[in-house]
């Protein structure tokens, strides 16, 4: 979508390479050929069982990867990294040669560092702690860290360790008959690596990656963020959906980056958290906009009405005003309360703003549309927003990226206030409090149920926006928006998202790639735990009490999910804290202006419908 | 009388320090209140008092730590309005007039200020006391 590179590229440079390879002639000098091959097919076998190592660590918690009763992905993931250790070993240790001049060895070579640049940008989202812990770098790393995600890669090597097993077996007369040294080793190093490519065969045929994840696995950028251009005038509406993918893309990893920030760093601050509300609540305001005038053109033109896409556009637009309705709620709990550190906005607020002013500028008439003039001049029209039906796909992919910002953004605020209230960051004013008088101090802890007002508000907007984002991704699927990656990557993370301890969920400890692997977001469940207190080490019999628990936790997970559509009985069907202006210690001439409103009326309204 | 000449009048005649934080302070709040009410009422200037009420909150604030700021509020503030329920847009303006009267008068506190947190506050606030109004201000167009 923004053009930079992606693991895609480099994956299908290494096949590229390979088939090229397999065409491509030997030098006038066979003994040079030979060592050049062979130093080249060991680079190959060096990256590719380092990919496969990454891989043995995808794939949950094993307490011995020689069991019978481990997922097959994992097993295929444990034998094609040995594999390729033993093709590695069968190719000896790596000769000094020169500049490569055996122009299939210099295929093999590229194919190498195509997969090793690969590599290479996968590992641009992770980073060590000082433990050695692996963490993640930006919200990437949970994709890359899937099993879903993990299982596409693996099919993709293991494809590429077919390959080059084939190549390998194409060059052999190139090298010397096998009975040669050089020979001999290739040919062994080409059975380990047909070996390796035939790991996970079974569970691949019975199992097979899906398109849509390997677009995931092939769409994976680097770790960097597009340059961030301010909002500027008078831009066509095809160049401002690219402007807001852009600013979107930026936003998501500053929003993820913050949630991960320590409660008591200086960048949490209140004057922040308001400004990404207050932000987010015209963004969100936008979105609605937009997503309805999407949905008057689709019922214009009637493309795709006669299955429902218009009703679709319809209540995703209805969850957009619901999370308006919810982060303006958020707003104004956020006005009640201080931190300690004020007046200072992160970069993920100012950025923030930025999303407000282009899906402003897309949505309204004015070319310098502002914060400040509001709503008052003439939205685009349906047709103005999409002259032709072609251009649909443009605007729901920059809506998607949109609303999947502003479920971040949702995030980053949950988590850094919930933070801050834990070690007594969140203030008021010592005047806010029926004692205040008698305080020497400008500011004391927030009371317990103003916080938790505040933390009610926060998760009601992590949950509309999400249910948001998640509507897009099935508009964006329907009508194959490029920004269907995304759905994707919400689908491959789900249960991550929903574990406890994220920056855990990105973590594999460093040191026991390989060896059993430890999943930190998984700790022992009710009948594991029971198990271990019975005595019993059986790895057998732990693994499938572990298995009893994962699965108890599928179908809470799957229950609690049931309740998220409007309607369902999730949290937004429960009663509600009575609004901010009814609570005690809210000074006198705040009351005078109570917090009910339409809004909330409206916001029950919808929720009830079917 | 409604909050807002209630809390113009105070500003009017705040003769102290102490007299004209306190009336700031309850101005910032009744801000905070109305952008939040009335944002959840009307659309036609919904940005602009969504935006109000993060400013409003943050010039509370900058108030708050202001020495000369009384531990308690001084006066009575006005807990309902008399008269006829406003319009959004007159709403609205009475508040962009409420914010630009609020900060001429900390400006104009702050250059007479003898604590020099008194008059950090001040700038402060009548930083976001002019965003508010230039937020609103559209309204009395």
């Amino acid at each position: 979508v923004t053009g930079q590179p992606v693991l895609g590229d480099f994956l299908t440079a290494a096949r590229r390479n390979l088939n090229r390879a397999r065409t491509s002639a030997a030098t006038s000098a066979p003994g040079r050929d030979a060592a050049e091959i062979i130093v080249s097919f060991h680079r190959l076998v060096t990256v590719m069982a380092r990919h496969a190592a990454d891989l043995t660590t995808a794939f949950g918690r094993l307490p011995d990867p020689d069991l019978q009763v481990i997922s097959p992905f994992a097993r295929a993931a444990y034998e094609a990294r040995d594999a390729l250790r033993g093709a590695g070993v069968a190719l000896g240790p790596p000769e000094r040669v020169g500049p490569l001049a055996c122009m299939l060895a210099k295929r093999v070579n590229a194919a190498a560092t195509s997969l090793t640049t690969g590599r290479d940008l996968l590992q641009t989202h992770f980073t060590t702690d000082p433990d050695g812990t692996r963490l993640g770098r930006s919200g990437w790393a949970t994709v890359i860290t899937s099993p879903l995600v993990a299982r596409a890669l693996l099919a993709d090597i293991t494809a590429t360790c077919r390959q080059a097993a084939d190549v390998g077996a194409s060059v052999l007369p190139a090298v010397g008959p096998p009975s040669a040294a050089q020979g001999r080793r290739l040919q062994l190093a080409c059975q380990w690596l047909a070996l390796a490519g035939a790991a996970g065969e079974t569970a691949f045929r019975q199992e097979p990656v899906t398109k849509a994840e390997q677009e995931l696995l092939y769409a994976i950028p680097g770790n960097a963020l597009p340059a961030r251009h301010g909002p500027r005038q008078g831009l066509p509406v095809p160049d401002l959906c690219q402007a807001l993918v852009a600013s979107c893309q930026r936003v998501s990893h500053l929003a993820w980056t913050s949630a991960q920030a320590s409660p008591g760093s200086h960048f949490v601050s209140a004057t922040s958290w308001r400004r990404i509300a207050t932000t987010s609540t015209a963004t969100s305001h936008h979105c609605h906009l937009l997503l309805t005038a999407l949905a008057a053109r689709a019922d214009h033109t009637h493309s795709r009405c006669e299955d429902g896409f218009t009703d679709t556009l319809t209540r995703t637009a209805s969850w957009a005003r619901l999370s308006r309705t919810a982060w303006l709620r958020t707003a104004r709990e956020l006005s009640d309360v201080t931190t300690d550190v004020r007046w200072k906005t992160s970069r993920t607020a100012d950025e923030a703003a930025d999303l407000a002013i282009w899906t402003g500028r897309l949505a309204f008439m004015r070319p310098d549309w502002s914060p400040a003039d509001g709503p008052r001049y003439p939205t685009r029209t349906p047709d103005e927003l999409v002259p032709d039906s072609g251009d649909l796909s443009e605007v729901v992919t920059a809506v998607h990226y949109c609303t999947e910002a502003l479920a971040r953004l949702a995030v980053c605020n949950e988590e850094q206030v919930r933070g801050a209230a834990a070690i007594d960051r969140v203030l008021v004013s010592a005047r806010d409090l029926p004692d205040g008088s008698g305080n020497l101090d400008r500011f004391a802890p927030a009371p317990e149920e103003r916080i938790a007002s505040l933390l009610e508000a926060c998760r009601e907007v992590t949950r509309t926006t999400n249910v948001t984002a998640s509507r897009m991704a099935g508009i964006a699927r329907r009508i194959e928006a490029r920004s269907q990656i995304l759905g994707t990557a919400r689908i491959v993370t789900r249960p991550a998202l929903r574990a406890k301890n994220r920056r855990a969920a990105a973590s594999v400890p460093v040191g026991q790639q390989g060896e059993a692997v430890l999943d930190p977001s998984t700790r022992p469940g009710p009948v594991e735990t029971k198990v271990r207190e019975l005595g019993v080490e059986s790895p057998r019999l732990l693994w499938r009490a572990s298995g009893v628990d994962r699965l108890a936790d599928q179908v809470i997970t799957e229950a609690a999910e049931a309740g998220d559509r409007p309607g369902g009985r999730g949290p937004a069907g429960r009663a509600r804290k009575p609004p901010s202006g009814a609570r005690g210690g809210v000074p006198a001439a705040r009351r005078m202006h109570s917090a009910t409103g339409p809004a909330r009326a409206a916001q029950a309204e919808l929720e009830a419908e079917p | 009388m409604d909050a807002v000449t209630v809390l113009q009048r105070r500003l009017s005649d705040a003769g102290s320090m102490a007299v004209l934080l306190d009336a700031a302070w309850d101005v910032f709040e009744v801000i905070i209140a109305a952008s939040g009410d009335c944002a959840e009422c009307g659309d036609e200037f919904f940005t602009p008092l969504v935006y109000a009420l993060a400013a409003a909150a943050d010039g509370r604030d900058a108030i708050t730590t202001a020495p000369s700021l009384p531990g308690r509020p001084a006066a009575e503030a006005p807990t309902s309005r008399a008269g006829p329920l406003l319009t959004a847009r007159s709403e609205v303006a009475d508040l962009a007039a409420l914010s630009d009267q609020l900060a001429v008068r900390l400006v104009s506190a702050a250059s007479t200020a003898n604590d020099p947190g008194d008059q950090a506050a001040c700038l402060l606030a009548a930083r976001y006391a002019l965003e508010i109004h230039a937020l609103l201000a559209g309204a009395r167009a």
